[in-house]
């Protein structure tokens, strides 16, 4: 008898316990997923307002470039500098062209391959962005749309005369040996998940 | 690299699905009890599983995004590389036309000239080929030169990655360029950019070493092939991506042998050669110039027997300082060591030591085994993947002993891969080391290893009074490792070449190892400022000629330097005084001493030195003395092609597509997710 007292006992000591355990876990399970979730959000907030404001300071030192024919920082710490402005005048946007497309120059702006061409060379000129940022209005540039590029030598004027999407890990950019300008992004646009194989490629030829 | 990465991605996953599937059968019927007790509802459950789910996936994608495209080394099985162009699906390729030795034996020296002819047979440009090939051991290499049609461009010597930027700049330009680095000491790679359709590129590297005597001859080895290492997972370093090269296997070797002394016998090791006398000059050429297998060139040459040297010197005089290489024969031991032996043996059964590596590694145990005499004490140790000992602590040599050690050698079969390290470590454990005995370690591997410097470390700091002696098994061992892992440990390293030779090359081992070494070697000389290499002498074994390396200031006063050696043998003491004169012939020993000088601070390097420190210095070496090291590089450039060459080259490269796409969209999305389903809980509370 006494030993099965003593289990019930245990089992209401058991019992209150629950509920408290109840409350901690769920404070737990809270806090986590707040801390997490504001974390995501944060990051990809911080993402964009980067690729925002930059531009602004971009177009700053890309003034100053075309004042004084100098290359310009955007900020001290860069690692490149503005070498073109695009404007896309069928879709009313602007944006200014940094050199050397890598991942760290492409958060901050459409950049140009060092291997590729400038405009005014009889060679092609590579320029890429994101499709989530920068280049998010690709898509809605047609065939025979005008893009104008502003460089230190001049600007000049492109037509669109081709736009495909390709598969990146079966094909590679071809340098022709004409002046022509080659605008890249990923594709699909509004895709949620990032790393995709497809691209979108916008071909014009100098007018 | 890209295996192992990928393994450990599978890996993970695997154990995630394991972990999972587990936990479904174990848990299934306690669930519903299970967060009832936590007081959760079932869709509190799904909302934490979805948010453990995706932070997974998370997690793995961005692990996945890591993965890279170079080559494995392990899939390298010999000097040639191709490169398959991964986006085409298309087979890109440049040929290794010709491969040609041109070597100039003076003495204890050798100039090589390596050149290789490399042919684009296709009707577009090649933007890029890397090609891999093996290097002789300590060779210094100091000369480049390129030839594009009718130009030949020679190299200049940079610090690595002002060597790679001066490329990758001349490449993006269209202009012809060839780097040679080193990848490791004994694998260096040429990268060659921008190869016109159906055009011939040579390079051609110069490098220059001394040769090795042994028992009673001189080495020539020419490397022929590459072994793949086995690396164990987690310390791989990687080759360069992207080879476009393949080899025809087309190779000519001419040797002008000049001795300095009359011959009795030159023999090549694994080639058919011809011979042509010309005075003192032997002419050696390989018979067989479609050559193509994975034997290593060795030519041998045997002094007449009065004509043996017991002492030979080079000097050469260079900004102020005189430049000597020095080779003593210590004298001959008769008595034989005074102490009792204590031997543990450690034998390679991987899968790289499998056929005749291994029968003739057996052999050449079995050999040994055999020639233990009862008082020795003696352990044996086989390992792959893993390390298997015999017995727990070294035995006597009774025969009981012997027989058990017999059986256990029948046993071994190859497979798994080369990890050295745990077998390196029992055999310098206490069970295995005897006080007052001669503690000698003898390895048996071909040396298939990629993490070299861990494993001279550890040898190094476990060595302590042992003895460690290298055998090489199989053609094409890898020399560096196996010569220096004997460096470290104090011994000495032999090398069986065939199957005919292990009883010879086992019994003069044996003999060696029977008696005491010359030990505590000094070398005092009668001028100052002298820095010679190596600083510290090893011990000298039976047949071991003494070489050192030295620069000391010319000195019109003192004249001649000279300097007296010393050391103990079987604790008496021997000495002998040498005075040095100037032969005034050769050339290139103050590139020798400086290669042996660089060689030695990589040893501090690998052995935990100040590396920025070693590093600047090294590098200021190796600019003066025009070496490629591991810091430094050679690299020529085409700089005067015509316009439309440069401009055909430029338009023929490709570029892989940029990154697309920043993606904030999927962290917002999952971060309002979770922030949602927060205050959703919330509310429910």
């Amino acid at each position: 008898m006494n030993y099965s007292n003593s289990q019930t006992f245990a089992f209401g000591a058991k019992a209150a316990h629950r509920k408290s355990g109840k409350k901690t876990w769920f404070k737990i399970i809270l806090a986590t997923l707040f801390a997490v979730g504001s974390w995501q959000v944060g990051s990809s907030v911080y993402l964009l307002a980067k690729a925002q404001l930059a531009q602004y300071l971009i177009a700053d030192a890309w003034q100053q470039t075309l004042k004084d024919g100098q290359r310009h920082k955007p900020w001290s710490w860069a690692d490149t500098h503005p070498v073109a402005k695009l404007s896309f005048p069928s879709v009313a946007e602007i944006s200014y062209v940094l050199e050397g497309a890598s991942g760290r120059n492409m958060a901050f702006g459409p950049a140009r391959t060092i291997k590729s061409g400038m405009p005014g060379d009889s060679i092609s000129t590579i320029i890429s962005a994101h499709n989530d940022s920068h280049f998010d209005f690709l898509g809605q540039v047609k065939l025979g749309d005008a893009i104008e590029v502003e460089t230190l030598k001049g600007t000049f004027i492109y037509q669109v005369n081709n736009i495909q999407v390709v598969d990146s890990s079966k094909q590679q950019i071809t340098i022709n040996q004409n002046d022509e300008l080659i605008l890249t992004t990923c594709y699909p646009f509004n895709a949620l998940q990032t790393g995709g194989k497809l691209r979108y490629q916008v071909t014009s030829i100098r007018q | 690299m890209k295996s192992t990465k990928r393994k450990s991605i599978r890996w993970e996953l695997e154990q995630l699905a394991q972990q999972s599937g587990k936990k479904n059968k174990e848990n299934h019927s306690e669930k519903n009890r299970n967060y009832k007790k936590l007081g959760l509802n079932w869709k509190d459950v799904v909302i934490f599983s979805l948010v453990l789910f995706y932070t997974t996936l998370y997690q793995i994608n961005v692990k996945a995004k890591g993965l890279d495209t170079a080559i494995d080394f392990d899939d390298i099985s010999s000097g040639m590389m191709m490169r398959f162009n991964k986006n085409t699906g298309e087979y890109h390729s440049l040929y290794l036309a010709n491969t040609e030795y041109e070597v100039d034996v003076f003495g204890l020296l050798a100039t090589i000239k390596l050149k290789q002819t490399f042919f684009n047979a296709q009707n577009d440009w090649v933007t890029e080929g890397v090609y891999a090939f093996p290097m002789a051991d300590k060779s210094a290499v100091y000369q480049l030169k390129m030839t594009v049609g009718e130009r030949v461009i020679e190299g200049e010597i940079h610090e690595k990655k002002q060597a790679e930027y001066i490329y990758e700049q001349a490449k993006a330009e269209g202009l012809t360029a060839t780097m040679v680095k080193q990848y490791r000491p004994n694998i260096f790679t040429s990268d060659i950019a921008n190869i016109a359709p159906l055009e011939a590129i040579s390079v051609e590297i110069t490098y220059q070493m001394s040769l090795e005597y042994n028992q009673s001859y001189y080495e020539l080895r020419l490397p022929m092939a590459i072994k793949p290492r086995y690396i164990p997972p987690n310390t791989d370093p990687q080759l360069p991506v992207d080879s476009n090269i393949t080899d025809f296997g087309q190779r000519v070797i001419n040797v002008k042998l000049d001795a300095g002394f009359e011959l009795d016998e030159i023999r090549s090791l694994h080639h058919n050669i011809n011979i042509a006398q010309d005075f003192d000059v032997h002419k050696v050429k390989l018979s067989d110039t479609q050559l193509y297998d994975q034997n290593d060139f060795v030519l041998r040459w045997y002094p007449r027997l009065e004509g043996t040297p017991k002492a030979a010197y080079f000097s050469e005089i260079q900004d102020g300082f005189e430049y000597s290489m020095l080779m003593v024969m210590p004298p001959e031991v008769t008595e034989k060591s005074s102490k009792p032996r204590n031997m543990t043996f450690i034998m390679d059964t991987s899968g790289s030591m499998h056929g005749q590596a291994l029968n003739q590694s057996k052999d050449a145990l079995l050999f040994a085994l055999s020639e233990l005499d009862a008082s020795s004490f003696f352990n044996v140790i086989d390992f792959d993947s893993t390390a298997k000992v015999l017995f727990p602590a070294s035995r006597k040599a009774t025969p009981d002993n012997i027989s058990l050690a017999l059986d256990f050698v029948d046993g071994f079969s190859s497979d798994g891969g080369t990890n050295m390290a745990p077998a390196l470590q029992i055999a310098m454990q206490r069970e295995n080391i005897k006080a007052g005995y001669l503690n000698q370690i003898i390895f048996m591997t071909d040396g298939s290893v990629g993490n070299e410097a861990m494993l001279f470390d550890q040898i190094a700091q476990d060595i302590g009074d042992a003895r460690l002696f290298t055998i090489a098994i199989g053609p094409a061992p890898n020399n560096y490792f196996m010569s220096k892992a004997a460096m470290f440990g104090k011994g000495t390293y032999t090398h069986i070449a065939s199957l005919d030779h292990v009883n010879e090359s086992m019994s003069h081992l044996f003999a060696q190892l029977a008696k005491p070494a010359l030990t505590d070697l000094g070398v005092s000389w009668n001028t100052s400022g002298v820095e010679q290499s190596p600083s510290v002498i090893p011990d000298l074994y039976m047949d071991q000629p003494l070489v050192i390396t030295s620069k000391v200031p010319v000195n019109k006063v003192t004249g001649a330097p000279s300097f007296v050696i010393s050391g103990m043998n079987n604790d008496k003491t021997w000495s002998e005084q040498i005075t040095l004169k100037s032969d005034g012939e050769t050339t290139g020993i103050a590139r020798l001493w400086a290669r042996n000088k660089v060689e030695e601070m990589t040893d501090d390097l690998m052995l935990g030195g100040n590396y920025d420190v070693l590093k600047q210095e090294i590098i200021d070496l190796a600019l003066k003395h025009h070496l490629i090291t591991e810091f430094t590089a050679m690299v020529a450039v085409d700089r005067n092609p015509d316009a439309s060459r440069m401009a055909a080259a430029r338009a023929a490269q490709q570029v892989a597509y940029p990154q697309g796409s920043l993606g904030w969209r999927w962290n917002l999305l999952i971060g309002l997710m979770m922030m949602i389903s927060a205050l959703m809980i919330q509310r429910k509370v």
